[in-house]
C-alpha cells in the first residue's frame, strides 16, 4: 500500500470524522503534532480517530500509552497503518 | 422553612427496595454481574449493575417501572401508603437520561432499513408512548389528584440530583407543599455501547479512587425522596430522616465529556451548596462522592474537595457507592441522595467497593468497610457530561438553616426566535466560530445561535446565567443512527464523538461550553409543551432565587420518526390539523427584576406562570389594557374565564406545529408588548397531561 495515499486518506479522514469544517485536508502537514498544539485535537478526537482508522483500514490501534507515539502525527499514523495492514 | 426528607425509596442492582439495598451496601456486596438484558456484542467491559426479573408491561419502560417501585416506596415510607390527601399541593420531578430507549431502540433502528411504518398500519406502535423522556413523570402524575406540578429534567449524570433541586425550588417559592422527586434510569444498548466507545468502562469491577482505576460499570435503578415543608410534616406527625439543607448547580463550561481537571468549577458549586446550607467545613462529617472510577473524575473530585474543605478534609470520611451499584447515570444523584439521608438517619458510613490501592491524586479519608458514626452534615456530589455539576447537602434535622421562602419578580430581557427550516447549514455555520463549534450538531448550533441572540442585548453576566433547553424527544434521529450502526458493524464501531451528543442535555451542555455560561444547566421535555416546560423551569429558578439570569430555549428539528410516530401520539393528539409540522427555535432570557435594573438591562416585559394538570383550572391575573391571548395546539380549550372576551390568536399558524411553538409564541408576545402594541398577553399551551399559562405584561 502506497504510504503517500495512506497519508492523504488519513488527512481526509481527520477532516471528515472530526468535522474540521473549512479545513483543506492537504493543508495538514505530515509531521505536525495532532494533539495539543498543532491541530489541537483532544482525547475524544483520539477515540474517534482510532475507531475510524480501524473501520477504514482494518487496522486496530493499541490501547493506553502504547498508542501515544502512533498518534504523534499523520506520518506516524500512516506508518503504523502501512506496516500493520495485512 | 425547612425541607424535610420524610420518605425514601430505592431499587438497585443490590435489591428492589431501600432495606435490601442498604443491607447489601453495609455488607459491602457488589451488585455487578455480566450483562444479560441484551447481547453485549464485542464491547470491552460487560459488567453491569442490572435489575433482575423486572416486569415491564407493553406501553411502559424499564425506566418508568423502576421509578414506580422507588416512588411508591418513598410515599409509603412517608406515611402516604393510602394516597395523598386532598388539598395538599404535591409536585413530581423526575430526572432521567434515556427514558424508554431500551424498549424501542431495536425497533427504531430497524426502521433505518425497512422504512417507517404508519401508526394506522401497526397498532403495536402505540407502545412508543413510553419512549419520550417525560413518560416516567407523566405516569407518576396520574397517581393522585393532589399532584399539581410535574417536571422532567435531564442534566446527564446529575439529573437525579437536579430533580431534588427543582423540587426544593418549588417548596421555597410556595408552589407546592410536598414533592416526590428522584431519578430513574434503565440500561440500554445506546448507553452501554456509548460508554464503551468512550473507553470509560472498566472491564473489571470498577475501582473508585484507586491507582489502577480504569473506568465505570454502568448500572440501572431508581431513587425517590419525599421532600416536605417542616410545618406541614410536623402537623401530621411525620418524622424527618434528614433535611435537605443546601444545594447548588453550576456549569463547568469546559468540555463535553472531560471534567475541568483542576476541580475549580466543581469546588465553586460545592461551596455554594454549603453556603446555602449555612454549613462550614467543620460541620461536614461525610462526603458521598460522585466517584465514578474514571481516571479523570476521581482526581478532579478529590481536588475540588481539597479546595473547599481544606484541612478539615483529613477528618471527613469519603466514599463512592458506584463500586456496588454501578453508575446509574440519571438515577445516581437521587439514589445517592437517598443513601446519604439513610447514612445520617442511621449513623452509618457506607464504604467504597473496589478500592485497594488509593491513588495519591485521590488522597482522601476513604471508607472501605461500613462503620458506625454520627453524621451532622453530608455532601452528595453529581457531575454530568457537559460539566453539569450539582452538589446537595443533607443534614441532621434542625441543626442548620433554615431557608428563607423566596418569591421574586421575573422579567423578560431578551428574546429570539426563528424557523430554521429554510436556513442552509452554511448560513447556520456563518453565525458560529466553526473551530469551537465543530462538535455541535445542527440542533445544538440552532440552540446556541438563539441563546446568544437573546443574551446579546441584555448583557447578562455569563458567570451567573442559567440555561434551560427543551426538546420533546431529544435527538431521536441521531440515537437511531447510532444504534443502527452498532447493530450493523458491531459495538467497536460505535462513534465516540456522536455518543455524548445523544444525551438529551447535550445541546444545553455544549451551549454552556460555547457561550461560557457557568450558571445552572438542564434540559427538560414535556411533549407538545416542552418549550413551556423550559420557560417554566427558568422562571421558577428566578422566582425561587436559584439564579438571577436564566435563558430558556427550545429547538425542534424535522424528523421523519417524530413526524410519523411520536407527535401523533402526543402533542398533535386532538389538535387542529390545518397546520403543517415544521421546525422551530426560540430563546427567552429571563431575569430577576432587581438584578436586571441594577445591571442597566432593558426590561421588555414582566412574566408570570401557572401550570395546571388535566382537569384543573389555570389561575392567572386578569387582562389589563390592550390584551390578546396566543394559543398553540389545542390550548384554546383552556382560556380562563377572565380572558374569555379577549381576542385570540393561533400562534402555530405563524410558527408551524412543533414542540417549541409555545416559546415562539412567548417571543412574539414579548415583542408586541415591547413595541407598545399590547399591554398584556396570555400565552397558552397544552399537552395531553397539562396546560401552561405564561402571562406577559408591560413592565
Amino acid at each position: 500500500m502506497d504510504p503517500a495515499t495512506v497519508k492523504s486518506d488519513i488527512k481526509a479522514l481527520i477532516v471528515r470524522e472530526l468535522n474540521l469544517e473549512g479545513r483543506d485536508p492537504a493543508s495538514i502537514v505530515d509531521d505536525d503534532p495532532l494533539f495539543g498544539e498543532g491541530l489541537g485535537l483532544d482525547s475524544l478526537d483520539a477515540l474517534q480517530l482510532a475507531m475510524s482508522i480501524e473501520e477504514q483500514f482494518g487496522v486496530r490501534l493499541p490501547e493506553g500509552d502504547a498508542v501515544r507515539p502512533i498518534f504523534k502525527s499523520v506520518a506516524s499514523l500512516a506508518e503504523f497503518v502501512v506496516s500493520h495492514r495485512s | 422553612m425547612r425541607l424535610w426528607v420524610t420518605g425514601t425509596g430505592l431499587v438497585t442492582s443490590l435489591g428492589a427496595s431501600r432495606e435490601s439495598t442498604w443491607a447489601g451496601l453495609v455488607r459491602n456486596e457488589r451488585g455487578l454481574s455480566p450483562l444479560s438484558l441484551f447481547a453485549p456484542g464485542d464491547a470491552r467491559g460487560t459488567l453491569v449493575g442490572e435489575i433482575p426479573h423486572l416486569a415491564v408491561p407493553i406501553g411502559s419502560s424499564r425506566t418508568t417501572e423502576l421509578a414506580k417501585i422507588a416512588a411508591k416506596e418513598a410515599l409509603e415510607n412517608a406515611g402516604y401508603e393510602n394516597g395523598l390527601p386532598t388539598g395538599l399541593r404535591v409536585g413530581v420531578v423526575v430526572g432521567t437520561t434515556t427514558g424508554g430507549m431500551f424498549e424501542h431502540e431495536l425497533r427504531l433502528a430497524a426502521m433505518r432499513k425497512s422504512g417507517i411504518p404508519s401508526l394506522e398500519s401497526d397498532a403495536s406502535l402505540a407502545a412508543l408512548r413510553s419512549h419520550p423522556l417525560s413518560h416516567t413523570a407523566d405516569t407518576l402524575a396520574t397517581w393522585s389528584r393532589s399532584i399539581v406540578r410535574v417536571r422532567t429534567v435531564c442534566s446527564a449524570c446529575s439529573s437525579g440530583a437536579n430533580a431534588l433541586v427543582v423540587g426544593a425550588t418549588w417548596l421555597l417559592s410556595g408552589d407546592v407543599d410536598l414533592v416526590l422527586c428522584g431519578g430513574a434510569e434503565a440500561l440500554s444498548r445506546l448507553t452501554f455501547t456509548g460508554f464503551n466507545a468512550l473507553g470509560a468502562v472498566d472491564p473489571d469491577p470498577c475501582r473508585p479512587f484507586d491507582r489502577n482505576r480504569r473506568g465505570l460499570n454502568l448500572g440501572e435503578g431508581a431513587g425517590f425522596l419525599v421532600l416536605e415543608r417542616d410545618d406541614i410534616a410536623l402537623a401530621r406527625g411525620a418524622r424527618a430522616f434528614a433535611e435537605l439543607a443546601g444545594w447548588a448547580m453550576g456549569a463547568e463550561a469546559h468540555h463535553v465529556t472531560n471534567p475541568e481537571p483542576t476541580g475549580t468549577r466543581a469546588a465553586e458549586v460545592i461551596a455554594r451548596a454549603m453556603k446555602r446550607a449555612k454549613v462550614t467545613p467543620r460541620d461536614v462529617d461525610y462526603v458521598n462522592a460522585h466517584g465514578t472510577g474514571t481516571p479523570l473524575n476521581d482526581s478532579m473530585e478529590s481536588a475540588a474537595l481539597r479546595a473547599v474543605l481544606g484541612a478539615e478534609l483529613s477528618r471527613i470520611d469519603v466514599s463512592s457507592l458506584k463500586g456496588h451499584l454501578g453508575h446509574t447515570l440519571g438515577a445516581s444523584g437521587a439514589i445517592e441522595a437517598v443513601l446519604s439521608v439513610l447514612a445520617i438517619d442511621r449513623s452509618v458510613l457506607l464504604p467504597t467497593a473496589g478500592l485497594t490501592d488509593p491513588d495519591t491524586a485521590c488522597a482522601l479519608k476513604h471508607v472501605v468497610t461500613a462503620a458506625d458514626k454520627s453524621l451532622r452534615a453530608v455532601i452528595s456530589n453529581s457531575f454530568g457530561f457537559g460539566g453539569m455539576d450539582t452538589s446537595l447537602v443533607f443534614a441532621k434535622p434542625m441543626e442548620f438553616g433554615p431557608h428563607e421562602p423566596s418569591r421574586r419578580r421575573a422579567v423578560v430581557v431578551g428574546v429570539s426566535s426563528f424557523a430554521p427550516e429554510h436556513v442552509s447549514p452554511e448560513e447556520i455555520g456563518s453565525h458560529l466560530n466553526l473551530e469551537r463549534a465543530r462538535r455541535l450538531d445542527r440542533g445544538t448550533r440552532l440552540g446556541v445561535i438563539v441563546a446568544e441572540r437573546a443574551k446579546t442585548d441584555a448583557n447578562a453576566p455569563p458567570s451567573e446565567c442559567a440555561l434551560v433547553f427543551s426538546s420533546a424527544f431529544g435527538n431521536v434521529e441521531g440515537s437511531v443512527s447510532f444504534v443502527a450502526r452498532v447493530l450493523e458493524k458491531g459495538a467497536r464501531f460505535a462513534s465516540p464523538i456522536d455518543f455524548p451528543n445523544l444525551v438529551p442535555s447535550a445541546p444545553v451542555g455544549h451551549a454552556s461550553v460555547y457561550l461560557g455560561t457557568r450558571g445552572p444547566v438542564t434540559a427538560t421535555a414535556d411533549l407538545g409543551t416542552s418549550a413551556e416546560a423550559a420557560l417554566a423551569t427558568a422562571l421558577e429558578w428566578i422566582v425561587s432565587g436559584e439564579t438571577s439570569w436564566a435563558c430558556a430555549a427550545g429547538i425542534e428539528e424535522k424528523s421523519e420518526i417524530v413526524e410519523a410516530l411520536f407527535s401523533p401520539l402526543s402533542c398533535r393528539a386532538g389538535e387542529p390539523d390545518d397546520v403543517e409540522r415544521s421546525e422551530g427555535a426560540f430563546a427567552v432570557l429571563i431575569a430577576e427584576e432587581e438584578a436586571a435594573r441594577a445591571n442597566g438591562t432593558r426590561v421588555l416585559a414582566r412574566i408570570e406562570l401557572d401550570v395546571a394538570e388535566v382537569g384543573r383550572t389555570l389561575l392567572v391575573p386578569p387582562p389589563s389594557g390592550r390584551a390578546i391571548v396566543i394559543v398553540t395546539g389545542a390550548a384554546d380549550a383552556f382560556v380562563p374565564s377572565t380572558w374569555k372576551d379577549t381576542p385570540i390568536l393561533r400562534g402555530d399558524l405563524r410558527s408551524g406545529a412543533h414542540e417549541a411553538r409555545g416559546g415562539m409564541a412567548v417571543a412574539s408576545a414579548v415583542r408586541t408588548i415591547a413595541e407598545g402594541t399590547h399591554d398584556s398577553v396570555l400565552v397558552l399551551g397544552a399537552s395531553p397531561s397539562r396546560s401552561y399559562a405564561l402571562v406577559l405584561t408591560c413592565a
